[in-house]
């Protein structure tokens, strides 16, 4: 019996990271209903995986590397089912912006401006910029390149001070 | 570290924001930004896309995560860790088997098992066992009480004790009285939990003492004992009633209980905590 208690461990770290791999969920699928399903499945599979899990380094990069797997499985399915799909940022020429980021946004806007950004770039800002992982680090739970990390990085920054920036000149 | 120089300007600027240049080439771009006015306006555009990004993600921490994923998470049943071990010593168990000596045993005992078998048989022996009944487990029961009282009294803002936590001594003979179980009362306030006072209820016909705690967040997080017959000792269990998660123990005879929000997470915590104190 004593091993539920350490079996609750896993959930209860769950419970807490809850709010940061929904964040990170929200960057790969930009939509609310979306985010909830995946980080759903994310931690049934954590917990049922949970004696895989080594103890090593940070949780939380061992649940969004699942949470970016499971996204990918899903994209694939869907691409299957419709025939079309999400686009990999990587795979992207130009960046593609719906008509939620054309509209000039102001700061209690800002968390559609950033569903308003390709899955790609989100994802890597919120892992470098926001939680301080190392781009290796973020390399290995996006499955990308160390190159690509740094590109997206500093495209994604360079977007989100133009859509502030561009917000203030239509404002004047 | 990575070296950059074959990179656009942008990249290695936004590299060096996070630190992730070379010494030489860290001074570089430092001095590029110095010297170079639009390196310098692209590097501020740089930075001010990173501060613009980290408010808009601190806001999508704020957001209330959904009740129903936290308890979907706290229902999910990890799996039987001892399958692999009950495996090992299954496989020991057959090898062990397949000795000559074992084999022979096992024939010999078949033999003489067959043996008396064939004489009880024939004499129509049947055996009066006495069929025992599993006992029903009264502790969930009386856990059913415990959620509904902790949904009622949870609200409760200007009465939520009987007794005020000023009165600690009086609570203490009050209810080692009461309910017949002698205790302490547990400090939790390292865990960020102050004591607002205590109740005593009926829970299956039984005196059952609460003791109210209020956390940082201002939910009530409750500690409920009552003497039961049983003196087996278990670890902790966790159950969810709806809104209302329970995690639950035996100790002698004394069933122990830490109710509160089935969305806070540090439940199991606070009862092998309260466990080793109370």
């Amino acid at each position: 019996m004593h091993q539920t208690a350490a079996y609750n461990d896993i959930r209860r770290d769950l419970v807490s990271l809850l709010p940061k791999v929904r964040r990170f969920a929200m960057t790969l699928t930009r939509n609310a209903s979306d985010a909830d399903d995946l980080v759903q499945e994310v931690c049934e599979r954590a917990i049922t995986k949970s004696h895989l899990w080594n103890g090593e380094g940070r949780l939380e990069s061992w649940i969004y590397a699942m949470t970016r797997n499971l996204w990918v499985d899903e994209v694939r399915k869907r691409k299957v089912r419709s025939g079309a799909g999400t686009v990999d940022a990587g795979e992207q020429n130009e960046l593609i912006v719906d008509a939620a980021g054309e509209k000039a946004v102001y700061a209690h806007q800002l968390n559609k401006m950033i569903m308003s950004m390709p899955e790609g770039l989100s994802s890597v800002f919120v892992l470098v910029n926001v939680e301080g992982h190392s781009y290796k680090e973020t390399a290995d739970i996006l499955g990308i390149p160390i190159g690509t990390v740094m590109s997206r990085l500093s495209t994604a920054r360079l977007r989100l001070s133009a859509m502030v920036t561009g917000d203030t000149e239509r404002r004047a | 570290m990575n070296d950059l120089r074959k990179q656009p300007l942008d990249v290695r600027l936004s590299a060096l924001l996070d630190g992730e240049v070379q010494h030489d080439e860290k001074d570089e771009l430092e001095r590029l930004i110095a010297t170079n006015s639009e390196a310098r306006e692209l590097y501020d555009r740089l930075k001010r896309g990173s501060e613009i990004g980290n408010i808009a993600f601190e806001e999508f921490l704020k957001e209330p995560v959904p009740l129903a994923l936290v308890r979907k998470i706290k229902k999910t049943e990890p799996p039987q860790q001892n399958a692999s071990r009950s495996n090992g010593l299954r496989s020991h168990f057959v090898s062990a088997l397949m000795q000559p000596q074992a084999m022979a045993a096992c024939l010999a005992l078949l033999v003489v098992g067959g043996g008396i078998g064939y004489f009880l048989g024939a004499g129509s022996f049947v055996p009066d066992v006495p069929v025992q009944m599993a006992q029903a487990p009264v502790q969930k029961n009386w856990l059913d009480d415990i959620a509904a009282y902790h949904r009622v009294y949870a609200r409760q803002q200007r009465h939520l004790a009987a007794v005020p936590p000023s009165e600690a001594d009086h609570i203490v003979s009050w209810l080692t009285d009461s309910v017949g179980v002698g205790f302490k009362l547990p400090d939790l306030s390292p865990d960020g939990l102050e004591f607002k006072g205590a109740r005593l209820l009926v829970a299956q016909g039984k005196p059952v003492a609460q003791l109210l705690y209020r956390n940082q967040e201002n939910d009530i997080i409750a500690i409920c004992f009552m003497k039961n017959g049983d003196s087996t000792d278990d670890g902790f269990d966790e159950t969810i009633k709806d809104d209302i998660g329970l995690v639950s123990w035996h100790k002698g005879a004394v069933a122990y209980v830490v109710v509160g929000p089935s969305s806070e997470a540090t439940l199991t915590k606070i009862a092998e905590k309260v466990s080793t104190q109370i």
